[in-house]
């Protein structure tokens, strides 16, 4: 067989084989949560998109005399205190939630991401401070460390994103920095090294690809805990301040009020549920789906 | 950490104790008198040297030692968490042995079904939920606080149950446990979800280890070989996790303290927030923190007792 032979062969082969993403795809597909979650983050990424064309009513309006009304045919889920309708009010929540889940997580997973590949590349005096900051981090419940970020930056979207981002960090540091160790040993690395590359290309170019898949998974299911967090500190008044309609804070505003009216609360808690849950499952299918021990 | 993010603060704790109608004068003498002008260092050497005297500072709400606050409201916090963590253990851990033993049934879809509800639920909206439920449409249990009002029974511990057991004070054991039922329901929602499943997998993986077939193959009851046998063996990363799941139950505590007005650290430290009460919030966190890692320590310490392999040298 000649060299031409040898190569149509394998371009055969090549063929044959499935791309990474269709192998991908077809394991994923066959989850039946993960699918779920997909299909459900989906819905919720449209209504938050196309919010303002979907909400009956303006979200901020108050109209007095049709506070705390009872779901019916012209406010499918009732009013607020306000008279407020609350199915726009839930529909433009959909936008903040995604948005500090979304932005919270790249917040920490840029950082963390960055602090860990430092720890765990170099090792040595950078690794222990980097860590031993990173464990007393997580020596807090992190919701009481989100609190007192929350005391000290003031309250507010970007400083409710910039806390739970910063306690979050520490999660993908400690698994960003384990996995580097455990790679930054094979031959690639080190044939890598000896033609000369520079740290930021080893780290950045062949390091950091080969830990995507827990990265990913962490992610997907810190964007749920992110979004509870959020919800928590706007139920607690220190997070997204009144009039914006975040979820959480609906549910605080709505205390007062749910002995006579318990619808008041009773949606804006089942969409934080509802979005949580589609994260949960999604992060809990990747999490199967792209573990290499289910792979064999 | 709790220093430094605390001093990051922005509004400036002698404007705050001296209210809106405080000159500029009054305010440096204060700040002056309080030490909040020396070097940073300098006041975080006063704070650690507090801390060993067991002086966390004075709340600017209240104008009494943090430490005194605290530890009026400790036992309401321990009793909620204590109630929360049992209640978590017992359900978790039964049902994820079920699901495990009954893998594919009905009751195991129903229950991880339920796990996960239970993760993706905000502890505050089920607290609301329940008080809809229980207090408001069936009138069964009370919607807030600790007791009955005069119901109070003689303070030993300060826990309200223990108190009316040492003292047979039948009447207060009822009323407390009553009050004690929801927040401790709501706050367990999500440990007792994170501990069926972290049980559920763990058991899986444990029955189908040899020495669980040859438990079988000796005739051993299903019973004696799902309990003695492989739970026993599966219990290091269940308590792990039941440990792990004290600092969540701390700081649910919060929340659900805020929901019930339970009159405990949680709901005070709340308070300190809303109100830019420094002192109270660092020392609160703190203290918390302290308990989180000192629970950690105590569940590292049992591995030895469940697992004699492991020794602590």
């Amino acid at each position: 067989m000649n060299q031409a032979d040898v190569i149509i062969k394998q371009e055969k082969i090549s063929e044959q084989k499935p791309s990474q993403l269709a192998e991908f795809w077809a394991r994923f597909s066959k989850n039946r949560g993960a699918v779920i979650g997909l299909s459900i983050l989906l819905f919720l990424v449209f209504i938050a998109f196309l919010g303002p064309y979907l909400a009956p009513y303006d979200p901020y309006q108050s109209n007095m005399p049709e506070s705390l009304q009872a779901p019916s045919v012209s406010h499918i889920l009732g009013t607020d205190e306000l008279g407020r309708d609350i199915l726009s009010r839930i529909i433009y929540g959909s936008r903040i939630s995604l948005k500090v889940g979304f932005l919270a997580v790249g917040f920490a997973l840029t950082i963390g991401v960055f602090l860990g590949a430092l720890a765990g590349y170099y090792g040595g005096k950078v690794d222990n401070i980097i860590m031993r900051t990173m464990d007393i981090m997580l020596a807090f419940p992190s919701l009481l460390l989100a609190i007192a970020f929350m005391t000290a930056l003031g309250r507010g979207i970007e400083n409710a994103i910039i806390a739970i981002g910063i306690v979050s960090t520490p999660h993908y540091a400690r698994i960003v920095r384990g996995s580097v160790l455990s790679i930054k040993e094979n031959e690639y690395i080190q044939a890598a090294r000896a033609i000369g590359a520079s740290d930021f290309r080893i780290i950045f170019k062949h390091v950091l690809p080969n830990v995507l898949s827990p990265i990913v998974v962490r992610a997907t299911l810190g964007i749920s805990s992110a979004i509870l967090e959020t919800a928590a500190l706007g139920f607690l008044g220190l997070g997204v301040q009144p009039p914006f309609a975040e979820w959480g804070a609906m549910l605080g505003s709505g205390r007062g009020y749910f002995y006579n009216a318990p619808h008041i609360v009773l949606y804006p808690g089942l969409a934080i549920t509802m979005t949580v849950l589609a994260f949960n499952l999604l992060g809990d299918g990747l999490r199967d789906v792209l573990d290499p021990r289910l792979k064999q | 950490m709790v220093f430094l993010v605390m001093h990051l603060f922005t509004a400036d704790p002698a404007a705050i104790m001296l209210g809106q109608h405080a000159t500029t004068e009054q305010i440096n003498a204060l700040r002056q008198s309080l030490g909040l002008n020396d070097p940073l260092y300098v006041q975080y050497g006063r704070f650690l040297v507090g801390i060993f005297h067991g002086d966390l500072g004075r709340s600017l709400m209240t104008k009494t030692p943090v430490i005194n606050e605290l530890l009026a409201r400790f036992p309401a916090t321990f009793e909620l968490a204590l109630a929360s963590v049992c209640l978590a253990s017992l359900i978790g851990i039964t049902v994820g042995i079920i699901a495990a033993v009954k893998q594919n049934s009905f009751f195991d879809y129903l229950s991880m079904v339920g796990a996960l509800l239970g993760v993706s639920m905000p502890i505050f909206w089920l607290g609301l939920i329940l008080i809809v439920i229980f207090s408001v449409n069936l009138n069964w249990l009370p919607v807030s606080g600790r007791i009955d009002v005069g119901m109070e029974p003689l303070t030993i511990t300060g826990s309200y149950i223990i108190d009316s057991l040492v003292t047979g004070n039948i009447p207060s054991l009822i009323s407390a446990l009553k009050h004690l039922a929801l927040p401790a329901l709501a706050l367990a929602s999500y440990s007792t979800a994170i501990i069926a499943r972290m049980t559920r997998s763990t058991m899986l993986e444990v029955i189908r280890q040899d020495y669980i077939r040859t438990a079988r193959a000796k005739g051993l009851a299903e019973k004696v070989v799902v309990i003695k046998h492989a739970l026993r063996n599966a219990l290091i990363p269940i308590i792990t996790v039941v440990g792990l799941e004290i600092g969540t139950l701390l700081g649910g505590a919060v929340l659900t303290e805020t929901v019930f007005s339970w009159p405990g650290i949680g709901s005070f430290v709340v308070n300190g927030i809303l109100a830019s009460d420094y002192p109270l919030v660092q020392g609160t966190i703190l203290v918390i923190a302290t308990i989180f890692v000192l629970v950690n320590l105590v569940v590292d310490l049992f591995y030895a007792y469940l697992d004699p392999r492991i020794h602590h040298s």
